[in-house]
């Protein structure tokens, strides 16, 4: 009918979406290797209501159409990868990457996830796993028997068995990268997947160019900025407020539409 | 009498389409590069007085510019546009908000490849992960130090014909766009939408109530009507 009507109703559709990703990101302030998002919104088509040539006054074309917008949309989420605070744990299986870098996954159906959460433990079975129980790969088992555990700063772990004075190298850990990181897709629990936008992921191992370097007994924090967030709430309220005083508008210029014949 | 319904109802419609224009702003008031329209009203050009001329244009004045801190992010200071392909030919935009693709192409947020003075910009150094990307206020891209392309930044000829597109963009007709000399391009910061609340709620008060006059005028006439039919044409 008006279109003034939907066109701010999707502006409003489209601001709900904005405080719902604030609070994600709000809820997981505290969340290990938390990414912030952030949403991204477009106009839409607009509609051309009188072609420039037609409506030349005197003759003469104007230099542009009469375009009505329809209204405003989230375009795409997306995640920023900044380096989030990293602070210290004191837990000799805690990493933190400083750098680009993502730990690799082997999820439960054989698929690979990555992740920027290096909150590691030993399952029953001496394997080193994240802090959900799936095993970091390439898989690393740690002996039975190890009094302490070292990861050097280029991922080299190595273990102290009781009883002896040298350091054992056991393993090494890999870490992978992406050209797109802001295209991957997270599927809870800290975890990312591969997608066509990311790219396939580059390996390289820890202290390389572009991977970044691991700290022992230190976690990296979400890199939610409070502060920021609250400020966006506040902007996505108001929009909202603002488009649903649009709707309110068009609402009473229909009841006065109405209104014109007694 | 009738000649005068019909005006009123061009004053009508005619609130009722700014009422739609307000509304698109108030709608993309978070819309990055998003520059708002104007209507006005075009009485000293309307040929006869039941036509009411009504021209729509966009205001391309300066958004306000945020840091984001994303080293994809960039705005531009004063004039110009960023280049974009599209499928029907290059759009322009304020929108520089832009991603890498898979392939380490430079991408605007609606996928299009952004165009620089060699073509599209590929921004991975012999297929590496592409890293330190600096974009210089000038718009010289270096990856690594190493200069990969300069970012076209545009703008098109006095009265060329410009149409809005989706995601923030405008179409142009290609042979209108020229290069512009020292444009200013800010990496990690983005523009925002144009709009001002406060101007476009005043906007909506002043659309509003404009048309609930115009209603009491034809109501008014309409009661005139009634009473001209109804009592002068009554013989008693």
């Amino acid at each position: 009918m008006l279109r003034s009507l939907r066109t701010a109703a999707l502006g409003m559709a489209a601001q709900q979406l904005n405080v719902d990703t604030i609070s994600n990101n709000l809820a997981n302030v505290n969340t290990n290797g938390y990414k912030k998002n952030m949403i991204e919104f477009q106009d839409l088509l607009y509609e051309t209501i009188q072609s420039g040539s037609a409506n030349g006054r005197d003759g003469e074309s104007k230099p542009s159409d009469i375009q009505v917008g329809l209204g405003n949309k989230a375009v795409a989420t997306y995640r920023s990868f900044s380096q989030g605070d990293v602070a210290e744990t004191g837990n000799s299986l805690d990493v933190a990457i400083n750098g680009n870098g993502f730990l690799q996954i082997l999820q439960p159906d054989g698929n690979y996830a990555y992740t920027r959460d290096g909150a590691m433990r030993v399952n029953a079975n001496g394997y080193l796993v994240n802090a959900s129980g799936l095993r970091i790969f390439p898989e690393i088992t740690v002996p039975e028997g190890a009094t302490g555990i070292n990861i050097s700063q280029d991922g080299v772990i190595s273990v102290l068995m009781d009883g002896q004075v040298e350091p054992e190298e056991i393993a090494q850990v890999e870490l992978a990268s992406f050209m797109n990181p802001a295209g991957l897709n997270a599927i809870g629990g800290n975890l990312f997947e591969a997608t066509e936008a990311s790219g396939d992921p580059s390996f390289g191992l820890p202290g390389e160019e572009g991977f970044g370097v691991l700290f022992q007994g230190y976690l990296e924090k979400s890199n939610v900025d409070v502060v920021q967030e609250m400020v966006n709430l506040i902007v996505a309220q108001r929009a909202y407020e603002i488009n649903s005083k649009a709707v309110k508008t068009a609402d009473e210029l229909l009841s006065m539409t109405n209104q014109l014949k007694r | 009498m009738t000649m005068k319904l019909d005006e009123l109802k061009n004053v009508l419609s005619a609130q009722m389409r700014r009422s739609e224009i307000v509304a698109n702003n108030l709608a993309n008031v978070n819309a990055t590069g998003f520059k708002r329209d104007v209507m006005f009203f075009d009485v000293l050009h309307s040929k006869s007085d039941s036509e009411l001329r009504v021209d729509v244009e966009t205001d391309f004045s300066q958004g306000s510019i945020q840091l984001t801190d994303n080293p994809m992010d960039l705005a531009i200071s004063g004039k110009g546009f960023f280049l974009v392909e599209d499928e029907q030919g290059p759009v322009i935009t304020r929108n520089g908000h832009f991603t890498l693709d898979a392939n380490g192409f430079l991408r605007s947020a609606t996928g299009k490849p952004v165009l620089g003075e060699g073509g599209w910009i590929n921004l991975s150094l012999n297929g590496q992960d592409a890293r330190n990307i600096k974009i210089s206020n000038t718009a010289e891209i270096y990856v690594d130090e190493e200069y990969i392309d300069r970012l076209r930044i545009v703008e098109m000829e006095e009265n060329a014909t410009l149409q809005k597109a989706e995601g923030t963009a405008f179409r142009v007709d290609p042979a209108s766009i020229r290069d512009i000399e020292n444009p200013v391009v800010l990496q990690g910061r983005l523009e925002r939408s144009n709009v001002n609340a406060v101007e476009e709620m005043v906007a909506m008060i002043e659309m509003e109530r404009q048309f609930e006059s115009t209603q009491k005028v034809v109501r008014m006439l309409d009661d005139t009507l009634r009473q001209t039919v109804n009592r002068v044409g009554k013989f008693r």
